[in-house]
């Protein structure tokens, strides 16, 4: 039952049994029904019926007793369904999410396929043509021939990010000493990532601590590709820069922990912003493929799926909290192992 | 490069066109062209003399360009089979090297590509060149 619904139903109950306390109160009162009761008791001294009387009360009392428990246990009962609901209701939501994910994919994978094959053309003949405009110094269709080849090249690229999307360029997972892979991508983002923005890191044990990433004497390690991981702080990292407009700094954390709601050990990485935030609706709809609030050909809009869609497939997770106008923090988990779990 | 005796397979009649320019620019006259697997097939068991080099699709009706190569491999194990595709997945790439592909142009490619991939294999193939 719905939490308010309950309220009122409560409110019923309570309502009902002040009627009828007051109305049988008003009853016995009005009739002197003690009175009567104890005469006709002192009258009738063998019946023994104030002894009677005293189990009748018991028998109520242990009856209030019980039903009371019984409200108790209901509530319990409830809270529990209710509990289920929520969890089915959440699975559901997840895995109709991950549904059409898959199914985006694999319509996107075809669809870049055809247009792949389509720029074979252009991108194979183009540059005969390009060279006989030179040679002929018809420089107008030359720089025509160009913005021509230069916008394929672009098609090129966004099919290329489509198939990384879709999963059509797997990777090889292996066991890897987990800080070590991370710091590495963090290493490979914060060299690529323009230089106006700045990164405050914490959690990560220094070079020494981290044996140059050797699995066998690391104390955490992760089953996980190196270029997926980079990927994911690339495409996290670079939404986050997006968002203070590529000046300030970003605080990144990172904590050994379990994923909520779980056993698994994971290390937890926040990146904190202080960007101009989202509202709820964007919020809501930030991991959809597609969806992009950056103007055209600034965005593919698949940059936050494919983070989800590669953290979802290790078996992590990723929550974002946002507030407009003070910022955004992305938590991630990457699932480990550690030296207890083996 | 005259010696080449190219057969090129593809359904895509402007992908297949491309290839054969390409082929052109690079001085190849001899370009037998079929669009689809199965006819590649017939083409090439009629005629195999007179071909010593494949280019092929992967993606063809009636015959995929993997089957194709599975059953030119059981009868000519050596002669030059250049699979061009838009599966970039490794799994895609791995199974056409598992049936002895010689090289694996990813579509869309460029006229440099093909011309180093060719390049590369007749080096390799001493008996055409």
């Amino acid at each position: 039952m719905h939490p308010k619904y309950k309220h009122t139903a409560m409110k019923k109950d309570i309502v009902i049994a002040v009627i009828i306390t007051a109305a049988v109160s008003y009853c016995l009162i009005a009739y002197d029904f003690f009175d009567w009761w104890y005469d006709y008791t002192r009258e009738q001294e063998d019946w023994e019926l104030d002894e009677l009387l005293a189990v009748f009360f018991a028998i109520l009392l242990a009856g209030t007793i019980l039903s009371i428990r019984h409200i108790f246990t209901l509530n319990k009962l409830t809270k529990k369904l209710q509990n289920a609901h929520d969890t089915i209701a959440k699975k559901m939501s997840v895995e109709g999410h991950q549904e059409k994910l898959i199914a985006i994919g694999e319509l996107s994978s075809g669809l870049a396929h055809e247009i792949n094959n389509a720029l074979q053309p252009t991108l194979g003949l183009g540059e005969f043509i390009k060279d006989g405009l030179k040679k002929s110094g018809n420089e107008k269709h030359l720089s025509y021939m160009e913005t021509i080849l230069d916008s394929a090249a672009h098609a090129r690229q966004v099919t290329e990010n489509v198939l990384a999307f879709s999963y059509e360029k797997e990777t090889e997972a292996t066991q890897q000493d987990a800080f070590y892979v991370l710091s590495r991508a963090l290493k490979f983002c914060t060299n690529i990532l323009p230089s106006t923005m700045t990164f405050n890191v914490s959690g990560l044990p220094d070079e020494e601590g981290m044996n140059k990433g050797n699995k066998a004497t690391a104390p955490v390690t992760m089953n996980c590709d190196q270029t997926e991981i980079s990927q994911i702080f690339m495409n996290v990292l670079k939404n986050s820069a997006a968002a203070m407009n590529h000046k300030g700094q970003i605080d990144i954390a990172f904590k050994q922990t379990r994923i909520p709601f779980s056993l698994t050990s994971a290390i937890r990485m926040t990146v904190t912003d202080t960007g101009y935030g989202m509202n709820e609706q964007t919020r809501a709809r930030i991991f959809e493929p597609f969806f992009t609030t950056k103007e055209i050909d600034k965005g593919t809009g698949l940059g936050l799926s494919t983070v989800y869609s590669l953290i979802t497939k290790y078996g992590g997770d990723i929550t974002v909290t946002s507030e407009e106008g003070k910022g955004t923090i992305f938590t991630l988990f990457f699932p480990i192992v550690t030296k207890d779990d083996k | 490069m005259d010696n080449l005796k190219i057969l090129l397979a593809g359904n895509n009649n402007n992908v297949r066109t491309t290839a054969k320019y390409m082929l052109q620019e690079m001085g190849i006259t001899h370009i037998a062209e079929a669009e689809n697997g199965q006819i590649a097939k017939d083409y090439f068991d009629a005629n195999s003399t007179d071909i010593n080099f494949i280019i092929s699709d992967w993606n063809m009706p009636h015959k995929t360009g993997l089957e194709l190569l599975k059953e030119i491999r059981r009868t000519h194990p050596d002669i030059p089979f250049v699979m061009s595709s838009v599966h970039t997945d490794k799994s895609s790439i791995m199974s056409a090297k598992l049936s002895n592909v010689t090289d694996y142009l990813c579509k869309p490619y460029s006229f440099k590509d093909l011309q180093e991939s060719i390049t590369k294999i007749l080096k390799n193939t001493p008996s055409i060149r």
